[in-house]
């Protein structure tokens, strides 16, 4: 409503210089009704040459353009989509591959230390028992050189005892007494 | 628009002149320096058209999206103003724009003729609108497109005011419809002469209305589209009363 009323304004605001203008001479030219009929003839013709013009050759064509490049827009953007959903699955399954891969990395390190740690344990039980061996057949021999050196001693003791015996005191000790006095001083001693 | 050298009435160049003089049973449909415009016009139009839209590239040219422009303009109007079911009209409505956006485009060729500034061409325009857009709400809507006249809600005594102020509302549509076209490109016109005729007349000192000339001018431009979009959008409002006579 707003639309016509400024339009009418509008159209007394023009019509009126025009209207005072067209006073002089033989009127308006607008006004001549002889020159209607050609007028609104030659229209008609025009109108609906256009009309068929326009809406067989151009406006097909014009919404053909229009329409398929709204739908190549959206089909490119359902592509667009599609990749983003495929490239979000791909980062998906390489993270999880990733994350197997680590897991079976972590096993598998495991896995050696644990056989490393067994290897060193039993090398080293091997070692202990081989030194232990060792020390055990070590101290064999030191008691058996002990008691050959403690052997010795009783002998050369009893020689010395009966050396002594015959140089001070010019007596000739037989060996079972010599003996019994040498062990008495042994076990007195040792 | 055209500043002359014989002292011319600012509105001879509305003079309408017999080019080809016919005649079809009495009456005179004459090849006038109108028919000459109308038939620029439509051979301009469609020109541009075919050629902008020759190539329909995806990504459009200058020309080409021009007239994708133009389509979308007048679509937009078109469903914004008449809803879905108007886009059946959709080329009827787009040549009336083109058509009316044309002739007064070209009517700003100095030397040339505004087919849109006579009565009889806005006239019989505004009259086939308005009569086909009753024909095809009578069609539609059978006895019901009258609501045009009574809006539903109104108490039954103001109805008989009411209907008439509608009535004559409806009835003034036409009028206006054609008379604000043609005046507007009329007084424009008429008044660019005046003042162009000014330019000559006063020597030297027509610099100053020969810059006014100028910044008239280019306000005519704006009003050459302004008064196609305003005839455009008014037929897709009428168009709408045609599909939903409730208003």
């Amino acid at each position: 409503m707003r639309q016509i009323f400024l339009g009418l304004a509008l159209a007394t605001a023009a019509v009126s210089p025009a209207l005072a203008e067209g006073a002089e001479k033989k009127g308006l030219p607008q006004l001549r009704f002889e020159d209607f009929p050609p007028q609104i003839f030659w229209l008609v013709i025009s109108f609906v040459v256009l009309l068929v013009l326009l809406s067989t050759l151009v406006l097909p064509k014009l919404q053909g353009t229009i329409e398929g490049r709204k739908a190549k827009l959206e089909g490119d953007l359902a592509t667009a989509v599609s990749l983003k959903d495929e490239a979000a699955a791909a980062i998906a399954a390489y993270e999880k591959a990733l994350a197997a891969a680590r897991q079976r990395a972590n096993a598998i390190a495991a896995e050696a230390k644990a056989q490393i740690e067994a290897a060193a344990a039993a090398r080293k039980a091997e070692l202990e028992a081989k030194l232990a061996e060792e020390a055990k057949a070590a101290e064999v021999r030191i008691n058996a050189t002990k008691a050959a050196a403690l052997a010795e001693v009783r002998s050369i003791a009893l020689e010395a005892a009966r050396a002594i015996a015959t140089k001070v005191a010019g007596i000739e000790v037989d060996d079972a007494s010599a003996a019994s006095a040498v062990d008495a001083a042994l076990g007195r001693n040792g | 628009m055209a500043a002359g050298g014989e002292a011319h009435s600012p509105l001879e160049q509305f003079e309408i002149t017999r080019l080809v003089d016919l005649n079809l049973g009495g009456v005179d449909i004459s090849f006038t320096n109108s028919a000459l415009w109308m038939v620029i016009i439509v051979a301009l139009s469609t020109l541009f058209f075919v050629i902008a839209t020759s190539r329909a590239a995806i990504v459009p040219g200058r020309l080409q999206s021009i007239a994708e422009l133009s389509y979308e303009f007048v679509a937009g109007l078109l469903r914004d103003n008449a809803g879905k079911e108007g886009m059946k009209y959709f080329p009827f409505v787009f040549t009336i724009f083109i058509f009316v956006l044309m002739a007064n485009m070209l009517g700003m060729v100095p030397y040339s003729f505004t087919v849109t500034s006579h009565l009889a061409v806005t006239a019989t325009m505004s009259l086939i609108i308005i009569l086909g857009i009753t024909v095809l709400g009578l069609v539609k809507h059978g006895f019901g497109f009258f609501h045009v006249f009574l809006p539903s809600g109104v108490p039954m005594w103001l109805a008989p005011l009411l209907i008439v102020i509608e009535v004559i509302s409806y009835l003034t549509r036409p009028v206006s419809l054609a008379v604000r076209l043609f005046a507007n490109m009329m007084a424009g016109h008429t008044t660019l002469k005046v003042f162009a005729g000014f330019v000559v007349a006063l020597g030297v000192a027509g610099v100053v209305p020969l810059l006014f000339v100028v910044a008239l001018t280019a306000l005519e431009v704006l009003i050459a589209f302004l008064q196609a979009y305003i005839f455009t959008i008014l037929t897709c409002i009428y168009l709408h009363d045609a599909f939903h006579p409730h208003h």
